[in-house]
């Protein structure tokens, strides 16, 4: 793909993103001009009175706080005297960010790890595998309460919740990864007598690669839910699972805050997988060509 | 004899694995109210069998119920727009997007919406779950479709229609089922976690943060040995599904040789 | 001493010993090449020519018999990196560059990245694929993958090559091409090879012998001698001996359907 066809493509991708956006705004405000609370002149930016013809339970201003209501709660002080609202939601998030960070890259290394342990020890294999698909099975978020009692140890047995969940989906395709060269380029390392340690890292770990990012952009959107689910039981108020517990807590007075931390959840999230697309693309771009 | 070799380690580790515990636990007294012994969490399964299969199907009915919702939609999403690349083209990185979200902070909102002990509260946030990966998954399988197949039903002059129904359904299958079974794995959890979050006093969730917080643990990890049986129920009930629907896809054929 | 490059005396091959289904893919196998020669193996589908060539390469092991390379056992030729192999697919990796996939060998056995850039690069020259050095595999055509297969191939200046249907995939042309440049090359490096072939035509343009098999269970029907002059070019392809050869070998492919048991 040349490279207008690819600005052409970034842009359509913006115009896309664009557009939905405004659309989640129309249908937003839309549901609220049907069956919303009244609209007062003082509380919209066009400075206008309107009076619904239905009243719908979820459009009230209680459930679905006006968009701008939202935007201009950023801009305030969550409470009296304190720092704007949105200082403390980025600081919730970079905590947050951190404790993710951490369990990712712990979740990562281990995966990968058991991922080369398994292809090479068999019977390795064959004892712990249903152990590491049975581990799914365990609501890690269930027994997060209890995690977080243990250890004790605040952020980090949050970090270990998010360990958790990516170790698993990164050994499963390290494995699968590791075992997809093609068979014949096994038998060319066998030609030249290379040993075990030579094939797993010039032939199997660079084929493996696409499988394991694929497995990383899962583990990074995991890590960060368990990173926000785990702060919840474990009353740590300075990320973004306690910012949401509080906002909760008075959400009579303030939905628009409740509101502004989970879009501020979301963009973490995004951000994360973001940032594991972008090193996928520096680290396999060379492969082939960019599919048009 | 086959069967031995296959199960055998896995047997073995297990066996070897409660064993170590129930010593450790009995002769470290420490842990003894947070990792409770096996023989512990055993009796408090047995005890309170009654109230812990009550609030396990409350809470399966919203995984149930959200799963439901979910992949319908997200796979009649899908099959409303693979017909206009463009529209799917554009929607799916939002979708993958919208994915990467951690869709259980919304759990709040949605008590707040419909009631905090009201289990559609809950089964919606499952819904959310599961809707995403399911569309993407639906429409990968919908147009990642074999070109050759392609010009040969364009070939036969066949309609979309006939081109949706005999080429990409059936092509999207091992994709739908695919994500079916991420999707089945995640309602519990996802219900399960949504209830921490508060909700009913039937719910296995808020069960497990009650036990919890009054230092009963057994009971709790006795709730989450439910939830993970229930877990697994589900997926492998997938299984069985996908076995009879695409039994001829690779995947169900036998091992291959490395 | 053991003059001979490959000497193979009653070798058997038997898949699947231990379980029902027994395949015995080679019988009886006795041959000897010497060096310089070019020797093809033709013969009908599943008559046992890859499993032939992989044995002299000790990629598997015999059931039976004995198999020498150089005059040392299969498997001391292989960690002496005695023999270079081609494979039905260039096999090259998608994530090097060319100058990196023909220098892969000799990274293997620790030669200094200097030494071994200049080594490639020599080689690629060989295939005349300079100025491809700093490419990346999908970025070129199938042919000149291969050729870049076959520098590789001869990195680590080996007496022998072994060549499994390295063509087939290639269009007719390019395959005549590709013909010439490695009887080229076999002229250069004065190499041994044992080429696996489906095509009589490019068997009996390339080669000194020609083995042809039998069906399964592969015995080794008979050997044509082709008293082609070397070198060969264009004009090889429109002597009358060729036609001979040709229309010998398709007889003895003809037998070698039919016969079994």
């Amino acid at each position: 793909m040349s490279t207008s066809q690819r600005y052409a493509k970034l842009l359509r991708q913006i115009l896309s993103l664009l557009t939905i956006l405004v659309l989640i705004f129309l249908v937003w405000e839309g549901l609220k001009w049907v069956g919303g609370d009244i609209w007062r002149p003082d509380q919209n930016p066009l400075g206008i009175t309107h009076d619904p013809p239905l009243r719908f339970k979820i459009a009230s201003d209680l459930n679905l706080p006006h968009t701008w209501d939202i935007g201009a709660a950023f801009g305030r002080p969550a409470r009296r005297n304190g720092p704007p609202l949105a200082n403390i939601l980025i600081g919730a998030a970079l905590f947050t960010f951190r404790e993710a960070l951490v369990g990712f890259t712990i979740g990562a290394v281990l995966g990968l790890t058991l991922g080369i342990l398994f292809t090479h020890f068999h019977l390795l294999e064959r004892g712990c595998m249903p152990y590491v698909v049975g581990s799914q099975t365990v609501p890690i978020l269930a027994i997060a309460p209890m995690v977080i009692i243990w250890l004790k140890a605040g952020w980090v047995s949050v970090a270990v919740i998010a360990a958790y969940l990516t170790f698993f989906p990164v050994t499963i395709n390290t494995l699968r990864g590791l075992r997809s060269p093609n068979p014949m380029a096994l038998e060319l390392m066998r030609s030249y007598a290379a040993s075990d340690w030579d094939t797993l890292w010039k032939l199997r770990f660079p084929s493996a690669l696409p499988y394991i990012f694929t497995a990383l952009k899962i583990a990074a959107t995991a890590s960060v839910v368990g990173a926000i689910i785990g702060e919840l039981p474990s009353g740590i108020r300075s990320g973004l699972g306690g910012a949401i517990l509080n906002f909760n807590q008075y959400y009579i007075s303030g939905p628009a805050k409740l509101w502004a931390t989970i879009i501020v959840s979301a963009f973490v999230g995004i951000a994360f997988y973001i940032i594991i697309n972008a090193a996928e693309w520096l680290v396999l771009h060379n492969r082939r060509p960019t599919r048009g | 004899m086959n069967w031995v070799k296959k199960y055998g380690p896995p047997l073995l580790l297990f066996i070897a694995t409660i064993a170590l515990w129930e010593l450790m636990v009995r002769m470290l007294d420490i842990q003894k109210f947070l990792l409770p012994a096996p023989s512990v969490i055993g009796a408090a399964f047995i005890e309170n069998l009654d109230r812990l299969t009550y609030v396990g199907w409350f809470t399966t009915k919203e995984a149930l119920g959200g799963l439901a919702i979910g992949s319908t939609l997200g796979i009649g999403v899908a099959l409303a727009t693979a017909r206009w690349t463009i529209v799917s083209e554009a929607l799916m990185p939002f979708a993958i997007a919208a994915n990467s979200v951690p869709i259980i902070a919304f759990a709040p909102i949605f008590n707040n919406w419909f009631g905090i002990d009201n289990p559609f509260a809950k089964m919606m946030i499952v819904a959310v779950i599961v809707f995403f990966p399911m569309m993407i998954n639906t429409v990968r399988g919908l147009t990642l479709v074999d070109p050759a197949a392609l010009e040969l039903m364009h070939s036969y002059a066949a309609t979309d229609y006939q081109v949706l129904w005999k080429l990409r359904l059936p092509n999207a299958l091992p994709y739908i089922f695919s994500a079916f079974k991420v999707a089945a794995t995640l309602s519990m959890i996802g219900a399960v976690v949504s209830e921490f979050f508060g909700g009913s006093r039937s719910a296995l969730g808020v069960f497990i943060t009650q036990e919890a917080a009054q230092f009963r643990f057994q009971n709790s990890w006795a709730a989450i040995i439910i939830a993970s049986i229930i877990g697994i129920g589900f997926y492998m009930v997938v299984i069985l599904v996908e076995r009879i629907a695409i039994p001829w896809h690779s995947s169900m054929r036998g091992p291959t040789h490395h | 001493m053991d003059q001979n490059v490959v000497s193979m005396t009653n070798v058997s091959k038997v898949f699947g010993e231990s379980s029902n289904n027994k395949t015995i893919a080679l019988q009886n196998i006795d041959l000897t090449i010497a060096p310089n020669e070019f020797i093809s193996i033709i013969g009908p589908s599943g008559c046992g020519k890859s499993t032939l060539l992989r044995l002299i390469g000790d990629l598997i092991t015999p059931s039976s018999g004995d198999i020498r390379v150089n005059g040392k056992q299969a498997h001391q030729a292989r960690l002496d990196q005695d023999y270079g192999m081609v494979f039905q697919a260039p096999v090259l990796f998608e994530w090097r560059r060319i100058l990196q996939n023909v220098s892969l060998p000799l990274e293997l056995r620790g030669v200094k990245k200097k030494d071994r850039e200049t080594q490639a690069r020599r080689l690629l020259g060989m295939v005349e694929l300079n100025g491809f050095e700093d490419h990346y595999p999908w970025q070129l055509s199938g042919g000149m993958q291969q050729r870049a297969a076959i520098a590789r191939s001869l990195a680590t200046q080996p007496q022998l090559l072994l060549m499994d249907e390295p063509f087939g995939a290639l269009d007719e042309m390019t395959r005549e091409r590709m013909n010439m440049e490695v009887l080229k090359i076999w002229e250069q490096t004065q190499v041994t090879v044992v080429f696996v072939t489906h095509s009589i035509a490019e068997a009996v343009f390339l080669s000194t012998r020609i083995v042809v098999m039998s069906a399964r269970p592969g015995r080794i029907m008979h050997i044509v001698d082709v008293d082609l002059p070397v070198p060969r070019d264009e004009q090889t392809r429109e002597m009358e001996t060729y036609f001979r050869v040709e229309t010998e070998v398709r007889e003895w492919l003809r037998k070698a359907e039919e016969y079994s048991g």
